[in-house]
């Protein structure tokens, strides 16, 4: 763009050119101009140097050099730009036509070079000797000739191979051939064994030359080795680094794979093929032989062991499956094995005794023998023992169960004949027994509603009854009560009030004897539950006040002492002997030890301090906030936007119901409330809740 | 030497010849002295620009044949 515009420029100028054009300008109406004198004139008066009045260059105004000269106006100026741009313009177009000359140039010798190739005579052309038959026949001859006679050297090369490969190998031709065994394996595999050339690299075999091997032996040689990597012997040799074979061995464990290969022993093979004749192997035996002294010594009859072999342990299989338990239960010296006696009135609970409790006190007693004794085979044998067993106690028919019940409640009825013998009675006349334990321990249950009830029907309908009860320790009106709801007849037994009755129950207590006793009679019936959490917490801010209630001693103690020691300090005038300003140190000083004695004791104290840590967010009203409400509060926090106007109000209003209840229960009936906000909800008066 | 042409549009034109290195000082001073208006008195400016007079001809690329606004204060 540049150089097109000086272009412009220039041949505007041109066009201008010569710059006397303008004295012949015709001058427009209104247009004034004064001449070249006159305005020299007036450019004198003001002090300024006169026009500079270009003329047009003569063509003799050439210097000698031939370079135009150009005198200092800017018509002469801008000749001189024209020419440049002249001689610049010429330049290139000079640049420009030697360019392409040489483009030609060079795309005729590229166009030559291209068709040297296709000099000669083509398909097309014709021949320039154009052959007569005989001479062509002659020529077919000639190759004839020539194609027979290499048809003829191919063919006896070939038979040349043929007859190199028939030809047989004999044993002989193996001599020298390296075998990658010991000769003595090679020996054990038997008579005859195959060998095969080893898969090796070509570099190897450059190297090492054929070898042998019998892959039959090299897979059992990586059976050995991958069973020896299975064993996980340690690798720890605590003798030193020496091998199973003696060889001292330098952290063998490390070793390659090569290196092991290149200890492998090896031997050549000799013309024969056969190891019997083999003279390395021979040695090999010999020395084999004669390194192995034989004793003649007859060996010593082996110390029967102590424990016998699990195979032969074959537990009895007893007679009878009662007789059996309890010979068991001699065995193995456990008087609680089995406990009979104390299940024999219950069937059910003779059953769960039964199932579980001996397994797992046998279990305990292997666990003590295996503590003491580490004994496999005596564990072995137990665990048969007792699989045995468990399997016996499965198959157990119900029909086995009472005999064995039978059998077991007359020898207790031996022991106490008349009680027994009733007891055998109603079980024969299997009826329903309802003696005072269990009765007891039926209204020991949960306290249920109709409980509840029937207990406040019988307060109101006998309240003599109840201060019977009251007055005295006994369960007389409890069995009344129970008497009165079911009719059932219960024998009663009347004994003195001891510290615990006869039925094995502690003595009840009673409200007669102050709120503590009434608290504890609660506390005992469950009437009263103490949250565990809450006295958790109760003692947990016990320890706390303690905690502060320390503290606070100890800073006391620790002021006192240091007002102490400043008054000894005072006293002994030491401060007397210092400055003011080692006074102030000194302090400063002090002031620091006693900070840091502090702050160690501190961390003793803190060591049992145990923080509670609970969170409570109060609203602006003073009310507590659930985690909910105290997350809306955050957030809105957070947020810097609050809810909006409907909800604010519906939360406010929420508020206010909540304090008018809380004064309405304070004052007046619960019920009354409810019945009120009821009848407001459905917009009716006097409406009756139930 | 360039030939400058000023125009005022209230009647008056004039052709000025001067040198391209003149100040406008200098070129209002030429002009005065034609027109008869003091030189503090003439103002000549380009579209919005008001030309300085400490200032060549040549610098405000002010060629052969150019034509200046003139305006009086």
């Amino acid at each position: 763009m540049r150089v097109m515009s000086q272009r412009d420029r220039a041949t505007r100028l041109l066009a201008r050119n010569p710059p006397i054009i303008f004295q012949q300008h015709t001058i427009m109406a209104g247009e004034s101009e004064l001449s070249i004198e006159e305005t020299n004139k007036i450019r004198l008066s003001l002090g300024l140097k006169p026009l500079k009045v270009d003329t047009a260059p003569a063509p003799g105004a050439a210097s000698a050099g031939g370079e135009p000269v150009y005198d200092d106006t800017t018509e002469g100026r801008e000749r001189r730009a024209v020419d440049n741009w002249r001689k610049h313009e010429a330049e290139l177009e000079k640049e420009a036509a030697r360019k392409k000359r040489l483009d030609e140039i060079k795309k005729a010798r590229e166009a030559a070079q291209r068709f040297r190739k296709l000099e000669g005579t083509g398909l097309a052309d014709e021949d320039e000797d154009v052959e007569d038959t005989t001479s062509w026949v002659k020529k077919m001859k000639k190759r004839q000739k020539k194609k027979a006679a290499e048809i003829a050297r191919e063919m006896e090369e070939e038979l040349a191979r043929a007859a190199a490969e028939q030809k047989e190998y004999t044993a002989a031709e193996l001599k020298g051939l390296k075998v990658s065994h010991d000769l003595s394996q090679l020996g054990e595999m038997g008579e005859e064994t195959i060998l095969t050339l080893k898969d090796t690299t070509i570099d190897e075999n450059e190297e090492e030359g054929d070898e042998l091997i019998s892959t039959d032996l090299v897979e059992r040689e990586r059976l050995m080795e991958r069973l020896d990597l299975k064993k996980k012997k340690p690798t720890y040799n605590a003798y030193g680094d020496e091998a199973e074979g003696g060889e001292k061995q330098l952290l063998s464990k490390y070793d390659d794979e090569e290196e092991k290969e290149r200890k492998k022993k090896r031997f050549v093979l000799d013309g024969t093929g056969s190891l019997a004749n083999n003279e390395t192997y021979r040695q090999q035996v010999a020395e084999k032989l004669k390194s192995k002294a034989m004793s003649l010594d007859i060996p010593k009859p082996e110390v029967a062991s102590d424990y016998i072999d699990l195979s032969t342990i074959k537990v009895k299989k007893p007679k009878k499956k009662t007789k059996s338990t309890r010979k068991r239960s001699a065995d193995n010296g456990d008087a609680l094995y089995l406990s009979p006696s104390a299940g024999a009135e219950d069937d059910n609970a003779m059953e769960v005794d039964d199932s579980t409790a001996p397994a797992v006190r046998l279990k305990r007693k292997i666990a003590e023998d295996v503590s003491f004794v580490d004994d496999e085979d005596l564990q072995a044998s137990l665990t048969i023992q007792r699989r045995a067993a468990l399997k016996k106690r499965k198959i157990l028919k119900p029909a086995d169960i009472a005999r064995q019940l039978l059998e077991e409640s007359t020898e207790n009825g031996a022991s106490t004949p008349g009680a027994m013998d009733e007891d055998t009675k109603e079980e024969e006349e299997a009826g329903l027994i309802i003696d005072e334990t269990s009765e007891f321990v039926a209204t020991l249950r949960a306290p249920t509603a109709s409980d509840r009830r029937a207990r406040s029907v019988s307060a109101q309908t006998a309240p003599e009854a109840t201060r019977v009860n009251e007055e005295s320790p006994e369960a007389d009106g409890d069995i009344d009560m129970v008497r009165d709801e079911r009719s059932v007849s219960v024998k009663l037994e009347n004994s003195p009030p001891p510290a615990i009755t006869s039925t094995g129950l502690g003595e009840e207590t009673t409200i007669s004897r102050g709120v503590g006793a009434t608290l504890a009679m609660l506390n005992q019936r469950g009437l009263l539950r103490r949250d565990p959490e809450a006295e958790k917490k109760l003692e947990l801010s016990r320890q706390r006040e303690k905690f502060l209630r320390d503290k606070r001693l100890r800073e006391i103690e620790a002021e006192e002492k240091a007002k102490a020691a400043r008054a000894k300090d005072r006293q002994s005038g030491k401060f007397e002997r210092m400055s003011a300003r080692e006074r102030e140190e000194h302090a400063r000083w002090e002031n620091k030890q006693r900070d840091l004695q502090e702050s160690r004791e501190m961390v003793q104290r803190f060591k049992d301090y145990k923080p509670d840590v609970t969170l409570s967010y109060k609203d602006e009203f003073g009310r507590e906030m659930n985690q909910k409400e105290a997350f809306k509060h955050l957030s809105h926090q957070f947020h810097g936007k609050g809810s909006g106007k409907a909800k604010t109000e519906k939360r406010l209003k929420k508020i206010e119901d909540e304090k008018k209840r809380e004064a309405a229960s304070g004052l007046g009936s619960a019920a009354d409330n409810a019945v009120s906000t009821a009848a407001r909800k459905s917009k009716q008066a006097g409406v009756r809740l139930m | 030497m360039i030939e400058v042409i000023c125009n005022d549009r209230l009647g008056r034109k004039i052709r000025m010849q001067c040198e391209p290195d003149d100040t406008i000082g200098d070129f209002k001073s030429l002009v005065a002295a034609q027109i008869g208006t003091t030189a503090d008195k003439i103002v000549l400016r380009k579209w919005y620009s008001e030309f300085k007079d400490h200032i060549t001809l040549a610098d405000y690329e002010i060629r052969n044949g150019s034509l200046l606004e003139m305006y009086y204060r």
